[in-house]
């Protein structure tokens, strides 16, 4: 729902006359398919236009928000005067510059037949793959928002953002054993995106996952060396210390990060970046969700704690400029400083020789989630395709287990970075909603955590 | 455009276009949530919303929209979405008969916003009033959603869903320790929680947490509190969606009429629940709710039903097609999911627990519990229990096990219930005292 300047100008007038002392609109229009499918058809469908309004108000250090579909003048004001009658003060509203466009180039239109036909190939692919794979489920989903965005400082912004990905997942049964293996592309593309990417050898690779877990032995459990490989690992350190420097919970001292910039909180040879600037990456945007334009934030540099990423409102608290990091899934969430693309920097070690140096230990192919405690740093994570590491050689393959720790800890235990980065796409669930990110790292090393097997 | 306006002309627009038995499924909401911090109200947030998903058939099969713009001018680009969804998806049209269920046309009134903040500063103060502790958030939320069906035929079913939700959290620190602890509480529409109560029990909580040590690896008898049982089971609630049964993604495939928990679980399902907090009478695709027994002492009964998995199995459907989101068709969910709990206090399960685990908390459940496989593996906190007493906080540990196999391991039942509003519907359940999960800790911190 594209406001008209003039309605813009209204509602923004209402919140300043109000009391507030900055106001924000954020319009949106996004259509999306996400289907679900597999070899015996589609399972699941919800293909659709959302559309709506999020107004956002500051008074100092206090936020009101409110959002609505009902974009009817007389809604907007009264939600508007409704949000403002609790703020205290207001302000002068600069009137609103020319349209600055970041929209990215062309559109994308493709049939849907084209799309089934693109989860038509990945679930052949993997039932193809052996006998025991039980079944194929496969998600296509693919967006095209376009928001605009307005401020009580003149700022008015627009993004056009295309993302596309398929999440395939194959389960695979070994008598009572049922498992499963997951593999998640996508990028800020259209449907062009699939010319260039080899969907059956990803389908494949998640059903080889499958019947590998399937045969998998029990994890054993208590502190070891982990090696986590290249790509989606890198989620172990959005989780272990991204989050914890997000403004949301460096600003008001609830993170284990907080005032401790200059600081070497790592091991020397971690260095920590948030880029939502990539082109063509799946956590990319070209301006945040606040009007800013994306940027490359150094977190960590060679284990010296750089910076946060930070939003307009906890710009305001901490007294430091905002970082292009404001996100939010929607016009039904107003923005925090969320992550983007961040991952660990590249390092010098070979893949081969960080695990024939490992005597004893765990390797991690990939991680599904996790979770993390930015108080105390507590983090878990989920992860995958895990194998022993015996004599410096890969083994035998084990269940997936939990792995735990402290972000300060790892990151002060990391002894190896390889020099094969690469980034993995995903989700990550925060205050402001379910968002597109990429966490990437090259093959690394930690010298010690705690691994939740069965065994 | 308002929506009865819009849904009159988006079914003469659709006519034109030779697309008839038209079904829609209208979600109206309003929320409020408030938080405070530091005295003052914090944040405010307000939402008023009207969602639309547009079923129809074209040419004997079935399309889908789903819709947030009510503008005219948009109909056609939705009938055209409709339309290539039905003719490429190639699924047959079945009609879904509805039945006339008026519901409720008021407005409701949110609780008075004075009386509100009262209560949530009196909590931030009591949050604070150890020097140790602090108060880091503070929320309170307030949304009722109106769910209504109806079709070309007339007929409207409509449900009122309405709740409240409360959550507190705050920081425990003294010198270089930090712990933080929180509480999550479901209510009912109207309701406002004890939030005192709750930030003196989270503060002694996290000021218990502060000095928490490890616990030796190895397998360990736990008493699981009923929050934790609670995120289990609805984690665990998908295996028993017949729609992952019958395409091989449930480890409870085959498993109908077999013992697939111990003799004293039994699993239920109540939608009229009095004090239910999901209350619905008829699901998201127009099937009455019923109540029914899933596990009966130990033994799977059914499997939970919507319309395309009651036709592949050949039974009636079961009422158990929810949406996971307005967006999205009809898949699988419950209402009040319910484990029958029993009687006695979880200090009665932990004194004839002897020594072991309390486990209170249970984090990453999302990403560490595998409702195909029926695995878990999380990180976890709590106490150690000797001699059926507390004994020390315990952090940074995991257990993990097999859902399913853990049910078979049940030595006894709480009667203490906590309610959860989770992913697919809601959940009831009782502490548990199980003899054996694999627990991951610190080597060296002795069984104190």
């Amino acid at each position: 729902m594209i406001l008209s300047n003039t309605l813009l100008e209204r509602v923004l007038n209402a919140a300043m006359d109000g009391g507030a002392d900055f106001a924000e609109v954020f319009c949106e229009e996004t259509r999306h398919s996400v289907i679900t499918g597999g070899t015996s058809g589609i399972q699941n469908s919800s293909l659709g236009l959302e559309s709506g309004v999020g107004i956002r108000l500051f008074s100092g250090l206090r936020c009101r928000y409110a959002y609505t579909n009902d974009c009817r003048e007389d809604t907007l004001l009264r939600l508007t005067r409704e949000l403002a009658s609790s703020c205290r003060g207001g302000g002068v509203r600069t009137p609103l510059t020319a349209l600055t466009s970041y929209a990215g180039d062309g559109s994308s239109v493709a049939s849907l037949k084209d799309k089934l036909e693109l989860i038509r190939r990945a679930a052949a692919a993997g039932m193809d793959y052996d006998s025991e794979i039980a079944q194929m489920s496969v998600r296509y989903l693919d967006m095209d928002q376009q928001v605009l965005i307005a401020n009580s400082e003149g700022l008015l912004a627009s993004d056009r953002r295309q993302k596309t990905r398929m999440q395939i997942t194959a389960y695979a049964r070994w008598g009572e054993n049922l498992q499963r293996g997951f593999i998640g592309p996508g990028a800020m593309a259209g449907l062009e995106f699939y010319d260039s990417f080899d969907l059956e050898a990803a389908a494949r690779q998640a059903a080889q996952e499958a019947k590998t877990a399937a045969h998998a032995q029990k994890c054993p459990s208590g502190m070891m060396t982990v090696v986590v490989d290249n790509g989606f690992g890198g989620l172990m350190f959005h989780e272990a210390c991204g989050h914890s420097l997000e403004a949301s919970s460096v600003s008001k001292g609830h993170s284990e990060f907080s005032g401790r910039l200059g600081q070497q909180v790592a091991s020397p040879l971690v260095t920590l970046i948030d880029d939502g600037t990539l082109e063509g990456q799946w956590g990319s945007l070209h301006v945040d969700d606040e009007g800013n334009p994306t940027q490359r934030n150094v977190l960590i540099e060679n284990g010296i704690l750089k910076g946060y990423m930070i939003d307009k409102l906890e710009s305001r608290r901490m007294g430091v400029p905002a970082t292009g990091s404001g996100r939010r899934q929607s016009y039904r969430f107003p923005p925090e400083a969320r992550m983007t693309n961040t991952f660990i920097a590249a390092g010098t070690s070979r893949r081969e020789d960080i695990i024939s140096s490992t005597e004893r230990g765990l390797f991690v192919g990939g991680i599904n989630g996790g979770s993390v405690n930015p108080v105390t740093g507590e983090f878990n994570f989920s992860a995958t395709g895990c194998r022993l590491i015996e004599n410096g050689r890969l083994t035998e393959p084990v269940q997936d287990p939990t792995l735990i720790g402290t972000g300060g800890q790892v990151l002060e235990q990391v002894d190896m970075v390889g020099d094969n980065l690469s980034l993995g796409q995903g989700y990550c669930y925060n205050n402001s909603g379910a968002l597109f990110i990429c966490a990437g790292q090259p093959t690394i090393r930690v010298k010690n955590i705690l691994v939740g097997g069965t065994e | 455009m308002m929506l009865k306006t819009y849904i009159e002309a988006f079914t003469l627009a659709a006519k034109a276009h030779g697309i008839g038995h038209l079904n829609f499924y209208t979600d109206i909401s309003r929320s409020r949530a408030v938080s405070v911090y530091q005295g003052e109200l914090d944040k405010l947030e307000l939402s008023e919303a009207c969602r639309l998903f547009i079923e129809g058939e074209v040419d004997g099969f079935s399309g889908e929209i789903y819709v947030e713009n009510f503008a005219s001018e948009q109909i056609e680009e939705q009938i055209q979405i409709l339309r290539e969804s039905a003719l490429a998806y190639q699924r047959p049209f079945v009609s879904r008969p509805l039945t006339d269920m008026p519901g409720q046309e008021t407005q409701q009134d949110f609780l008075p916003l004075d009386k509100v903040l009262e209560g949530m500063l009196a909590a931030e103060r009591a949050a604070n009033a150890d020097s140790r502790t602090q108060l880091q958030g503070c929320f309170f939320q307030e949304k009722y959603s109106d769910v209504t069906l109806t079709n070309g035929e007339g007929c409207t079913m409509t449900d009122r869903m309405g709740g409240a939700h409360s959550y507190l959290s705050l920081t425990a620190r003294q010198e270089e320790l930090v712990q933080l602890a929180g509480k999550s509480v479901p209510l009912p529409w109207g309701q406002f929680p004890d939030m005192e109560a709750m930030a003196d029990r989270v503060a002694a909580d996290a000021l218990a947490r502060l000095h928490a040590g490890s616990y030796p690896t190895g397998a360990c008898p736990v008493v699981l509190a009923a929050n934790v049982v609670c995120e289990l089971l609805d984690a665990f609630a998908p295996a028993f969606f017949a729609k992952n049964v019958y395409s091989h993604m449930s480890v409870l495939e085959g498993k109908l009429d077999q013992q697939v928990a111990g003799e004293n679980i039994t699993l239920l399902e109540d939608p009229l629940l009095p004090g239910g907090l999901r209350p619905r009478r008829f699901d998201d695709e127009g099937t009455p709710t019923s109540a029914k027994t899933i596990v009966e002492r130990g033994t799977l009964r059914t499997y939970l039903h919507n319309c395309k998995s009651a036709a592949d199995a050949g039974c009636a459907p079961g009422g158990n097609g929810f949406r996971p989101s307005v967006s999205e068709e009809a898949s699988a969910g419950y209402t009040n999911l319910l484990l029958q709990s029993g009687e006695k206090s979880q200090d009665g399960l932990l004194a004839d627990m002897g020594d072991g685990l309390l486990i209170t908390g249970v984090s990453g459940v999302f990403a560490g519990a595998h409702p195909s496989s029926g695995e878990f593996s999380l990180i976890s906190h709590g106490y150690k229990i000797r001699q059926g007493v507390r004994q020390g906080a315990v952090s940074q540990i995991t257990i993990a096990g097999s859902f399913f196999e853990m049910l078979r391991q049940v030595q006894g039942i709480g009667g203490d219930n906590e309610w959860m509003r989770a992913s697919h519907g809601c959940v009831r359940a009782p502490s548990l005292y199980v003899s054996s999960l694999a627990v991951s800790g610190g080597a060296d911190d002795e069984k104190k």
